[in-house]
């Protein structure tokens, strides 16, 4: 009895929904682990580029440069990697 | 102190330049990027990335998904296109060329893990020439500038940048005032 319900369950189950599901949640890993680097990537060459933007602004500053709008934009791609990884584990 | 902020922040230039030019401290004379025009290219693919999901997701259905693995695609679609948009963006942004009254340094942004900065100082500089791109180059007034420099150090070079003329001239005055070698 039990080798058949086993059979049955084997038989319904929705294998491309499971192949969906870990394919999208590969996706979302590696969408998040882009948005990482890409933010890190992006603090460091603001700190090595736009100090020079700083200094012609204020040639005296001691102060360290503002955040650009590009740190608000790799911020945003990070919130969306962790929606798309959130997505993928609990909606599919 | 007012800046000269032209051309989506491509060619900043300070108000005090003349000042600047014959200071004894360092001074920022020039920041320059490529022009924005030179921008269009990846924001029309951009535009056309986020036009697809409109026409194409009516043909959707025809997949059999879910409606939240269809919003799952749509939206990694939506994603991918931004990130595309974002990483040009951040090449645009990153790929700085920079002059004051005693170097020159170019950062150029490779890729997102390589990016390359090269410095000389004024002294060094032999040649300053300039090249002009064709029709859009001459229409928008924007070309890439050459730094050929003494010895070892690479050339510098300023690709697409606004004003070529006009930071040729300034490079030169400046070499004039603090550098060594004779200018062209």
């Amino acid at each position: 009895m039990d080798t058949v319900n086993l059979a049955e369950l084997i038989k319904s189950f929705n294998y491309l929904g499971l192949i969906f599901k870990i394919s999208a949640f590969i996706f979302s890993v590696g969408y998040l682990i882009y948005g990482i680097v890409f933010l890190q990537q992006q603090i460091k060459m603001e700190r090595n580029a736009l100090i020079y933007e700083h200094l012609l602004n204020d040639p005296a500053a001691t102060t360290k440069p503002g955040r650009s709008v590009l740190f608000s934009l790799s911020l945003l791609q990070l919130t969306l990697g962790l929606f798309l990884l959130f997505t993928s584990l609990v909606l599919l | 102190m007012s800046t000269n902020h032209s051309l989506w922040h491509s060619y900043l230039i300070p108000a005090t330049l003349e000042k600047d030019l014959v200071n004894k401290e360092e001074r920022v004379l020039l920041i320059l990027r490529a022009h924005p025009i030179t921008t269009l290219p990846w924001l029309l693919v951009g535009l056309g990335l986020v036009l697809i999901p409109i026409f194409f997701s009516p043909y959707l259905t025809l997949l059999k998904l879910n409606p939240n693995q269809e919003l799952f695609l749509i939206l990694s679609w939506y994603a991918l296109s931004f990130s595309y948009l974002v990483t040009k963006f951040f090449f645009w942004y990153f790929n700085l060329g920079v002059v004051t009254n005693q170097k020159i340094v170019d950062v150029d942004a490779n890729n997102l893990l390589n990016t390359v900065t090269t410095a000389t100082v004024v002294s060094k500089v032999e040649e300053v020439n300039k090249k002009s791109l064709g029709i859009i180059s001459s229409y928008f007034d924007y070309g890439d500038i050459y730094i050929e420099t003494a010895g070892e150090i690479p050339n510098i070079e300023f690709l697409k940048v606004p004003h070529p003329s006009e930071v040729v001239k300034l490079i030169n005055s400046n070499v004039k005032l603090h550098g060594h070698s004779k200018p062209r």
